[in-house]
């Protein structure tokens, strides 16, 4: 029994470090800026279907934020009036589901915008991510303040 | 200047041949062939250079004001060292090489800041690529991104759990 669980556990794990690497593409609206468009070599065309893809994902991005966050003040206020244990679980669930829901929208928003690029194009776009992530440890241990150094790019 | 000693060459030449000013060839005089003693303190003085030489640019921007002071001691012991066996005439270099690595700790913080300074230039700049509305659904997928990967302040705990990666001011 133990086996067969830890054998779900490591499966579940399998298929959900694709779903991670998918969402590790630069935040923010990137297509909408020019350098990082002409980084990729984005198109015209690819830029519109990808904001096609946002604006249809947008109000249920707006829907699953507004519910988590509303999610995370129950859990705070919860957690600050000193509820009973067993409530504090069930708004914590509460939340890591509300958390659940919205990562999957946005992955599967991007694996949408993914099916628009190249190959390459996608690459491209994670390296960027990575080396803005890099720019930020450098400035963050040089005692600098990098915010959202992938908007530069 | 010191005057050349049966021939050979003096420190002022041979550190000009270890770091030939930029963009000019280095043209070795025909002495150093015959000479293996000359030979030998350029090699030292080449070694001397490149150690000085061998740290990149962001390396050294992170070096603390310890470790600058460590680096000078250390280079100005092993110009000693190196000048010791031959005469104690390299001591008027070794002041201008220490010279120039305080110059260096002392110009870091302000180059540091200029980069702070263009990489907030930056950031605002970034910002106004955005028309407004693009720079609301920007925010709002900042925001979808920081709280779908559990990086927004309230989290889990709903706050109340020190996070280990803040400030020092901000630990219990």
């Amino acid at each position: 029994m133990k086996i067969k669980t830890l054998a779900g556990a490591v499966f579940l794990l399998a298929a959900a470090l694709p779903i991670a690497a998918q969402a590790d593409v630069p935040d923010g609206k990137w297509w909408k800026r020019p350098r990082v468009a002409k980084e990729i070599g984005l198109t015209e065309d690819q830029s519109k279907k990808i904001e096609a893809i946002f604006v249809a994902s947008r109000p249920r991005l707006i829907d699953l934020k507004a519910d988590l966050e509303k999610k995370q003040f129950a859990l705070s206020q919860a957690m600050e009036n000193d509820a009973g244990r067993a409530d504090i679980e069930r708004k914590l669930e509460a939340v890591e589901d509300a958390r659940k829901e919205l990562q999957k929208t946005r992955v599967l928003m991007l694996v949408d915008m993914k099916g628009v690029l190249s190959a390459e194009q996608w690459d491209r776009l994670k390296q960027m991510r990575e080396q803005a992530r890099e720019r930020r440890r450098e400035g963050k241990r040089g005692g600098g303040a990098a915010s959202h150094p992938e908007s530069n790019r | 200047m010191e005057k050349r000693d049966a021939g050979h060459l003096t420190d002022d030449e041979l550190f000009g041949l270890a770091l030939p000013p930029a963009g000019e060839p280095e043209a070795l005089p025909a002495h150093l062939l015959q000479c293996a003693r000359c030979g030998r303190a350029l090699q030292e003085w080449k070694s001397a250079v490149r150690e000085l030489a061998r740290d990149e640019v962001e390396p050294l921007a992170r070096r603390s004001s310890e470790e600058w002071r460590a680096a000078e001691d250390r280079t100005l012991e092993r110009i000693r060292r190196a000048g010791s066996r031959r005469a104690p005439r390299s001591l008027p270099w070794a002041v201008g090489v220490a010279a120039a690595l305080l110059l260096v700790a002392f110009l870091l913080p302000a180059v540091r800041n200029a980069r702070e300074r263009t990489a907030s230039v930056s950031d605002s700049a970034a910002a106004s690529e955005l028309s407004a509305a693009d720079a609301a659904d920007d925010q709002l997928l900042r925001d979808v991104a920081r709280l779908s990967r559990g990086d927004d302040d309230a989290g889990v705990a709903g706050g109340l759990v020190p996070d280990p990666s803040a400030d020092a001011e901000d630990r219990l």
